[in-house]
């Protein structure tokens, strides 16, 4: 259930949503769960929704970039805009405007080639960009290293950390495992996954596809006389919504 | 040492390795024989090999390398060539001491070079498939000297730690914990981190009592641990191994540290352990220290601390922790 200041919101809140929109499944999915969702205001409840939608379609749009996949020895990003670190990570390069640098990525996506969990982080910038607008997200995200989890901006700890949940939302980063991947590509120890509508997931390397698809896909890449098939984990890495709430300005 | 370098390698390290590279051409050209001669001098390393492994390929047919040269070779041509990382080699996928040996030997004479990124993503391949497929402890202390150089100088650490965990098995743990008490601070973090020692040792701790702290937990733990799917693709803070409380408060160890599920378990233990599940994580932490502590104790004590109402378990435990009994 939904509680926003302790009450369940008001009827006509969700009737501002399309039927089928990815807004009206989350408020579907959250009104009829066993779990409470609790908001402090409408405005962070609002904000989640529309962060949720917004990180949906920077995956799909990811998927349809031709963002490519390699392994972090072998990434490759657009040198006008990164610098590949090291490490294999992204840096933004300096006097480089954040938001050109992110919309980069999906325009020119063959120019760029790294592993799944990079690709998560690019999925929330982009999606940050299209909630706050161009000149917010320049200002709260000047400078974005794209690597793994322990590199990612402080607003995105949440993210980075995956809690048990209840239910995987719309939105939400899980995460298929598996544990007898065959040493030689350990790339595949694991997918990172955006939760997307109608039972599919978005894994960078693997497309768009079901859990099942991507059991398959991960299966086919353990080692031999392997006995545990991959598996999707229940575990979620959220956004800290209440914090990321707080710098969008209320209607 | 430097008098036991064979031609080669003293080519690359004094006169460097553009010099050891154009020599040797000269050599493949002049005598494929000698060539290979240099080549299979038992002194060469991995990262000579590594180095000169352009002017070797195309000839590699016709020159006579031992049998070890001749399948790294192999290797390094079908992983070099690889853009993606995504591709498998058969004869590294299967089981074989030969294929163990010559890995071991790449990683044991390669560790300490700082190499491209090509050479790091092969000796990552070979560390991974050592731990998980041949679980080869012999290969830790190699792994971790270049888990840590790799860390002063900021390149990619993932596959590796990925790699090191793989072995599952606790002296992995013990090895690392030793990084605790290191002078290098860079070094503690990354220990601390890896460790996730947060989740056991008091925050204010200092490196000393940190790494006695979690020796001490590790010694409680041993037979209680298994490693999980949690790594650094997957979380900020990955718990790569945890504790099976219900096989520690049960007092039922495991031989291995794979996550194994206790079957076949007697009502009464069950329902030990769903008393257990209903309490928060603090309580259940003390429960399963203090049955480990009177177990090992006195198991008949145990016993009868076992059949007792989880109030009064749960007192007994707690009395314990503050020094009471």
């Amino acid at each position: 259930m939904i509680t926003v200041a302790g009450f369940p919101p008001d009827a006509s809140f969700s009737r501002t949503f399309p039927a089928n929109s990815v807004e009206a499944r989350l408020l579907s999915t959250m009104t009829e769960s066993a779990s409470k969702y609790s908001y402090d205001s409408l405005h962070t409840l609002s904000f989640e929704l529309l962060l949720r939608r917004e990180i949906v379609n920077a995956a799909q749009l990811l998927y349809k970039s031709r963002f490519g996949f390699a392994v972090f020895h072998r990434s490759r990003c657009n040198e006008a805009y990164w610098k590949r670190t090291s490490n294999g990570g992204f840096q933004l390069k300096k006097n480089t405007v954040p938001a050109a640098a992110i919309r980069d990525i999906y325009e020119n996506g063959s120019a760029y080639a790294t592993e799944c969990a990079t690709a998560m982080l690019v999925v929330y910038y982009k999606a940050f960009l299209e909630t706050y607008g161009e000149e917010r997200f320049n200002s709260l995200f000047s400078d974005i290293y794209l690597m793994n989890w322990h590199t990612s901006d402080p607003l995105l700890k949440a993210a980075a950390t995956p809690r048990p949940v209840p239910e995987l939302l719309l939105g939400d980063r899980g995460y298929f495992a598996n544990p007898d991947v065959d040493p030689q590509t350990p790339q595949w120890q694991g997918e990172n996954v955006i939760v997307l509508p109608d039972g599919l997931y978005y894994g960078h390397g693997v497309g768009i596809h079901t859990a099942d698809r991507i059991i398959k896909a991960l299966n086919g890449n353990r080692k031999e006389g392997a006995t545990q098939p991959s598996y999707l984990m229940r575990s979620a890495g959220r956004p800290d919504i209440k914090k990321l709430a707080g710098y969008y300005p209320k209607a | 040492m430097q008098n036991d370098l064979c031609y080669l390698e003293k080519l690359r390290l004094e006169k460097g390795e553009e010099s050891c590279r154009t020599a040797f051409e000269q050599t493949c050209r002049k005598n494929r024989m000698q060539a290979s001669g240099l080549i299979n001098d038992r002194r060469l390393t991995f990262p000579t090999l590594y180095l000169l492994h352009p002017s070797i390929e195309p000839r590699a047919r016709a020159m006579s390398l031992n049998m070890r040269n001749r399948r790294l070779v192999h290797i390094l041509s079908e992983l070099k060539t690889d853009s993606s990382g995504n591709k498998k080699i058969p004869e590294l996928s299967r089981k074989d001491p030969r294929t163990r040996s010559i890995l071991l030997w790449a990683v044991k004479t390669g560790y300490q070079y700082d190499g491209d990124d090509t050479y790091d993503m092969i000796l990552d391949t070979f560390f991974c498939i050592l731990f998980k497929t041949y679980r080869m402890t012999e290969a830790l202390p190699y792994a971790e000297h270049l888990l840590f150089m790799r860390n002063r100088l900021n390149k990619n650490i993932h596959d590796l730690v990925w790699g090191y965990f793989q072995l599952h098995d606790a002296q992995a743990l013990r090895r690392m914990a030793e990084h605790l008490r290191a002078n290098d601070p860079s070094e503690c973090n990354l220990a601390d981190e890896l460790l996730d020692t947060g989740h056991v040792c008091p925050h204010d701790s200092d490196k000393k009592e940190k790494y006695e702290h979690y020796r001490q937990w590790l010694d409680e733990n041993d037979g209680y641990l298994f490693f999980t799917e949690e790594n650094l693709l997957f979380s900020r803070h990955p718990r790569m191994f945890d504790v099976d409380e219900d096989r520690k408060f049960l007092q039922k160890h495991k031989r291995d540290y794979e996550r194994r599920p206790m079957k076949n378990l007697p009502q009464h233990e069950k329902a030990h352990l769903e008393e257990l599940h209903r309490l928060p994580r603090e309580d259940r932490l003390a429960l399963c220290g203090y049955s480990h502590h009177m177990h090992r104790k006195d198991k008949s004590a145990w016993s009868k601390w076992m059949q007792c109402p989880m109030a009064e378990k749960l007192n007994k435990a707690y009395r314990e922790k503050e020094g009471m009994i």
